[in-house]
């Protein structure tokens, strides 16, 4: 039942440390163990984010609590997984050639339930080595090979939604005026990827908003031109605060 | 239902038996427990609070997307002093990639942080070996293998990006460098300019070439398998927050210089420009780019 002081005062008459005493201890024992439902207001004001416990996710590095989301996963050090992307995916990169999409890449998706409304960022970064590629030049099948390149984009949703603008790439395997790699045994390139810009890092950070409840898909894909990119290491990451 | 929002009894003031009862009457009121009395004022957790911790965001594109570089913008480097003006990043249009906070700017409190990323795809470019001119900042002389000397590049050079602020009006005309940042022109000895490192805070660079050599002997250079490549197309990055006095924020731009080198002088490091480099070849060392985007959230410290 609701709360009912224990002590009235009234004008003229002594004041007791007792009566005040007993009413806050009353009023004590009110709020720890007294209040029904009928003392609440009746509109409904506590919401599923008030009361929900937090969460982990340990494979998909996800935690999630009141104020929102937070998390990470990288594929590097002891446990490298390395990745790859290909031309043989998107056609060459094509306007012409089928499929010339986007091609999401393994491992660099987070997929989290949204509670609320949320604003935040998705942070990723790659360690990358680009080509070399030396596959004939045909004209409009591919490009030539000083002028392959391999995007990656950040994406929220799909890869339909790549944020091209926000792509960040690299080059074939470049190399000092027509050495760039060896045509008889060993072949292979003949100059180091660090110096001939087929070796570096690409990272980015995509804001991320929406007034949605549900879920929500954030990732990397690619669209290549080179037959191969080996991505060494990888991180990424997402904050998402409930607004 | 009313807030429970009675103020404290403070010294020196008179108490009445109504003032005693009305206070924990306050606590007899059908449905007292509402937001306000429990969860707001007991309770108080910021995160609980709408738009508590990410109080807004922002994002813009830089410059202008173009798949393979049909387009480009181009950035030709300096080669006078003091330094030209810096490239203002743009779309293929020329009009500016302003990062806009709207009409009312967005304040930032003392208690809050603005966080901005950005990235750039970018392609430096250049003729011949710039480094190797007298007096360049970006060149070092070795020993070779024919008991003579040669001079390389210390591949130190690099193009900047940096952002701007306008904190004055939605007007947007009013840029200047965000704080803990300069523009690379305080000539600091003889006909060089450029920054200290603390005034590099918000800096991103990008290599403008790299040189290396084969087959060196003795820590001598084999003059004959000396190469230079190029960078290359890549995409870049940077990130600045700021967090202090109480500002207003309408807008934010970014600038591109080059060329500079470290440099050290009275035992202060710089990042000077190297107009010597920057006036070598036909065309002069160039910076190519195309899109990038630019982001930013406020944020609350706590």
């Amino acid at each position: 039942m609701a709360y009912t002081k224990p002590n009235t005062f009234s004008a003229s008459t002594v004041l007791t440390a007792a009566d005040v005493e007993g009413n806050t201890e009353e009023l004590r024992a009110y709020l720890h163990e007294g209040v029904v439902v009928g003392d609440f207001e009746s509109s409904t004001w506590i919401q599923t984010r008030h009361i929900q416990p937090p969460t982990f996710e340990p494979y998909s590095g996800t935690q999630h609590g009141v104020s929102g989301h937070i998390a990470g996963q990288s594929g590097g050090g002891l446990g490298v997984r390395l990745s790859f992307c290909t031309s043989y995916l998107t056609g060459n990169g094509k306007a012409n050639a089928e499929p010339a999409d986007w091609v999401a890449i393994p491992n660099t998706t987070f997929s989290l339930r949204m509670h609320r409304p949320y604003r935040g960022f998705f942070h990723w970064w790659m360690e990358l080595e680009h080509g070399p590629d030396n596959v004939p030049y045909v004209a409009g099948q591919n490009y030539n090979t000083i002028d392959r390149l391999n995007y990656i984009a950040p994406y929220l949703g799909n890869t339909g939604f790549a944020d091209q603008t926000a792509a960040q790439e690299g080059q074939n395997h470049q190399g000092p005026g027509g050495t760039w790699w060896n045509t008889a045994s060993p072949v292979g390139a003949r100059y180091p990827y660090t110096v001939a810009a087929g070796y570096g890092q690409r990272d980015g950070v995509m804001r991320i908003e929406s007034n949605s409840v549900g879920t929500v898909t954030a990732g990397l894909c690619y669209y290549g031109q080179i037959d191969r990119v080996g991505i060494v290491n990888w991180g990424i990451a997402l904050e998402a605060w409930y607004i | 239902m009313s807030r429970i929002n009675r103020g404290r009894i403070t010294d020196g003031q008179d108490i009445t038996a109504s003032d005693l009862n009305d206070r924990f009457d306050d606590y007899s009121q059908a449905g007292a427990l509402n937001a306000f009395n429990v969860r707001d004022a007991a309770i108080d957790l910021p995160q609980v609070k709408a738009d508590w911790f990410a109080r807004d965001s922002f994002e813009a594109t830089l410059g202008e997307f173009s798949l393979d570089h049909t387009s480009v913008n181009t950035v030709t480097a300096s080669s006078s002093t003091p330094p030209a003006a810096g490239h203002i990043v743009q779309d293929f249009g020329g009009t500016a990639s302003v990062l806009n906070f709207g009409l009312s700017g967005v304040t930032i409190g003392t208690g809050d942080v603005l966080r901005v990323y950005w990235d750039l795809s970018v392609n430096p470019t250049y003729n011949g070996t710039p480094w190797t001119a007298v007096g360049a900042l970006g060149q070092y002389v070795f020993n070779n293998t024919t008991a003579g000397t040669t001079t390389v590049a210390t591949s130190g050079n690099v193009w900047v990006l940096y952002p701007q602020w306008d904190v004055t009006s939605s007007a947007l005309t009013n840029f200047v460098d965000v704080p803990g940042q300069s523009d690379f022109t305080t000539n600091y000895t003889g006909s060089l300019y450029g920054n200290t490192l603390a005034q590099c805070e918000a800096t991103t660079v990008i290599p403008a070439w790299v040189q290396f050599f084969a087959d060196a002997s003795d820590g001598k250079v084999n003059a004959s398998k000396l190469y230079d490549s190029r960078i290359g197309w890549r995409g870049v990055s940077g990130a600045w927050h700021y967090s202090g006095l109480a500002t207003t924020v309408y807008g934010m731009r970014w600038i591109i210089r080059g060329l500079l080198h470290p440099d050290q002088n009275a035992n202060v490091n710089y990042l000077a420009y190297d107009t010597v480099a920057g006036g070598q070849g036909s065309p002069n060392p160039q910076l190519e780019y195309t899109s990038g985007k630019a982001s930013a959230i406020i944020m609350r410290l706590g």
